[in-house]
């Protein structure tokens, strides 16, 4: 691991030493952990001094099909330290596929808003806690969760217009 | 006008008098100013000095209500269609379309995707289609031409709705 992400590494294992912190590419720490842990755990790397990630850079989710789990993936940043040195940090949720409902944390960064709606929209996963979780990108009335593997567009053919 | 539409057989001055309403049409085709996306760029290039529009009377109005020719560059989705059909709609007659870029003309890279509308001549009607990612200004030049060639075949009586 590189040594200037050593010390987030083991304030994190401190306080949850069951979680694997991993260092992947580009100076970003992955760890992975469950949903029930989700909100506490965010509350502790968002207010933690060393750790300090203030600002979430992207909600998004994955579709392992296969596997039959959705995973959702918060990208993390701790915006105080300088360029070089700067805390990057990727979380990742696995829910089942049959009834993904993962906690919101909209009122621990509330950029979260719009991209726990983004997710909500294309892949049907539920943040519960949020305050308006409706559709954002597609037209309110469309039925089904685009970016799921197994998603077959029902949409009529539109015919062409004359007039 | 009702000269012109009730006279059964065209005479030299009705055919004269179409030609002048068609020149005096095509020469003065002010678009409106609606980009959606990236072929909008292109849009504003071409309006802009190395590839003039100003020099065929094209200048743009913001308010649908003051403009004869909709561009349409970019691609159209679910929600935005919508939106286009009712700017089209608020067009005064005499109005034309010029679908500009693959995304206007079928959908073109995105055909066939959720929530894209495959082609904006699924939503409004269309009279000129110039393909293109993006179509370079010489091109959406060329299809303002064909545009204009067609403005001066029209005949000059007042459309009924039921034709347009």
């Amino acid at each position: 691991m590189p040594e200037q992400l050593q010390p987030l590494a083991e304030a994190i294992r401190e306080r949850f030493p069951e979680l694997v912190v991993q260092a992947k590419l580009d100076n970003w720490l992955e760890v992975k952990i469950a949903p029930e842990q989700s909100r506490e755990f965010f509350q502790f790397v968002k207010e933690h001094p060393k750790l300090a990630f203030d600002y979430l850079s992207d909600v998004t989710s994955v579709d392992y099909i296969q596997q039959g789990l959705f995973q959702v993936v918060y990208h993390l940043v701790s915006m105080g330290t300088d360029a070089r040195r700067r805390g990057k940090l990727r979380v990742k949720i696995d829910v089942p596929r049959d009834n993904p409902r993962v906690p919101s944390v909209v009122d621990i960064w509330p950029t979260a808003n719009f991209h726990e709606r983004e997710v909500y929209d294309l892949m049907g996963i539920v943040f519960e806690g949020h305050p308006d979780l409706r559709r954002i990108l597609l037209r309110e009335d469309w039925v089904g969760h685009p970016l799921r593997k197994d998603y077959v567009d029902q949409r009529p053919k539109r015919p062409r217009v004359t007039r | 006008m009702g000269l012109i539409t009730h006279e059964a057989v065209p005479g030299v001055i009705t055919t004269s008098l179409r030609r002048l309403i068609n020149w005096s049409r095509k020469s003065s085709l002010w678009y409106m100013l609606f980009g959606i996306a990236c072929c909008a760029i292109e849009m504003m290039a071409t309006g802009a000095s190395r590839y003039d529009f100003d020099r065929f009377g094209m200048i743009f109005r913001a308010s649908p209500r003051q403009s004869d020719l909709m561009i349409v560059p970019g691609t159209v989705n679910e929600k935005m269609a919508d939106r286009v059909r009712v700017l089209y709609d608020q067009m005064a007659e005499p109005r034309w379309v010029l679908a500009m870029g693959g995304c206007a003309v079928n959908g073109g890279p995105y055909h066939g995707e959720y929530n894209i509308v495959d082609g904006v001549d699924k939503v409004i009607p269309v009279d000129v289609y110039v393909p293109g990612c993006p179509p370079r200004p010489e091109a959406l030049l060329h299809g303002v031409l064909l545009l204009q060639e067609k403005i001066m075949r029209e005949g000059i009586e007042i459309p009924e709705p039921a034709r347009r």
